[in-house]
């Protein structure tokens, strides 16, 4: 596996498929009741709250509780790191990096990017994400190539996931992202080395 | 009859739509997507052919079984 974490550099794993995400932070003294989740699959399988802990890590278990170990790239999202907005810098780079070759897709991407942009930022509506749940559905493996799949994972898998997240952007008091810095262009990317001699946690990502 | 869809050349006129609806979904933009394994049963042949003749950009295109397959069949 290759772990990401906020403010920490990444590390890649070997273990043995069937165990837990929990059991193997344990083996490595990391901390793991402060996690919200985890982005699975670099950015293809989409977000997933606190029970992928305890999930057995192997392609099938993943697969049956709606997820998938991808190219086993997880992203822990830690105390700092807020599923919306890390939900909205994934659809960004999305919306950025597509090939720009099928419209349902450079569409796609970019309104779904405007919905979490705008749910980030506590000025979407209850209509904004009614809608981008729409498009994580209709936009289902309507591009030529997976881009789009891995688009609508990251917004179904948010809506799906961390409703109650969803529903505190709405309303304007999410917690975590009132202090929380913005994430880079390329989100939790394993090459992102933070710049500048003194790094605090809350900066380095 | 068999088609396939290029999403990457529709621009979205959606005239396939129109012509078969059944055959061709639109999204929220207007670009189509192919409704099925694009296998046309013969009933439907007439419609869908005049959504590939319509289209603007050529980008239904009708698969021609090859040579040697037509030998076997």
């Amino acid at each position: 596996l290759t772990l990401t974490r906020t403010g920490q550099p990444p590390g890649l794993y070997e273990m043995p498929l069937g165990q837990s995400l929990h059991a193997l932070l344990e083996a490595c003294n990391q901390p793991a009741d402060d996690l919200h989740g985890a982005l699975l699959g670099g950015y293809f399988a989409g977000l997933i709250n606190t029970r992928i802990l305890h999930t057995s890590i192997d392609y099938d278990s993943l697969i049956a509780i709606g997820t998938g170990l991808g190219c086993g790239a997880i992203t822990l999202l830690g105390p700092q790191d807020c599923p919306v907005a890390a939900a909205a810098a994934v659809m960004a780079y999305f919306d950025r990096e597509n090939a720009g070759q099928c419209g349902s897709c450079f569409n796609g991407t970019a309104a779904m990017s405007a919905v979490l942009g705008a749910l980030r930022d506590h000025v979407a509506q209850l209509s904004d994400v009614e809608r981008l749940a729409g498009w994580s559905v209709s936009l289902r493996s309507r591009g030529a190539c997976a881009t789009l799949d891995g688009a609508t994972n990251i917004a179904a898998s948010l809506l799906h996931e961390f409703p109650h997240v969803v529903t505190a952007h709405l309303e304007g008091e999410c917690g975590v992202c009132r202090n929380a810095p913005p994430l880079p262009e390329r989100p939790f990317a394993v090459d992102y080395q933070p710049t500048g001699p003194v790094v605090s946690e809350a900066n380095s990502r | 009859m068999r088609i396939k869809l290029d999403r990457t050349m529709c621009d979205g006129f959606g005239r396939c739509a129109l012509h078969a609806p059944e055959h061709f979904s639109l999204d929220d933009w207007g670009y189509a997507s192919l409704i099925g394994s694009g296998e046309i049963a013969a009933d439907a042949e007439i419609e869908v052919r005049r959504a590939l003749l319509d289209c603007p950009v050529h980008a239904i295109t009708e698969l021609i079984p090859r040579h040697s397959e037509q030998l076997q069949t």
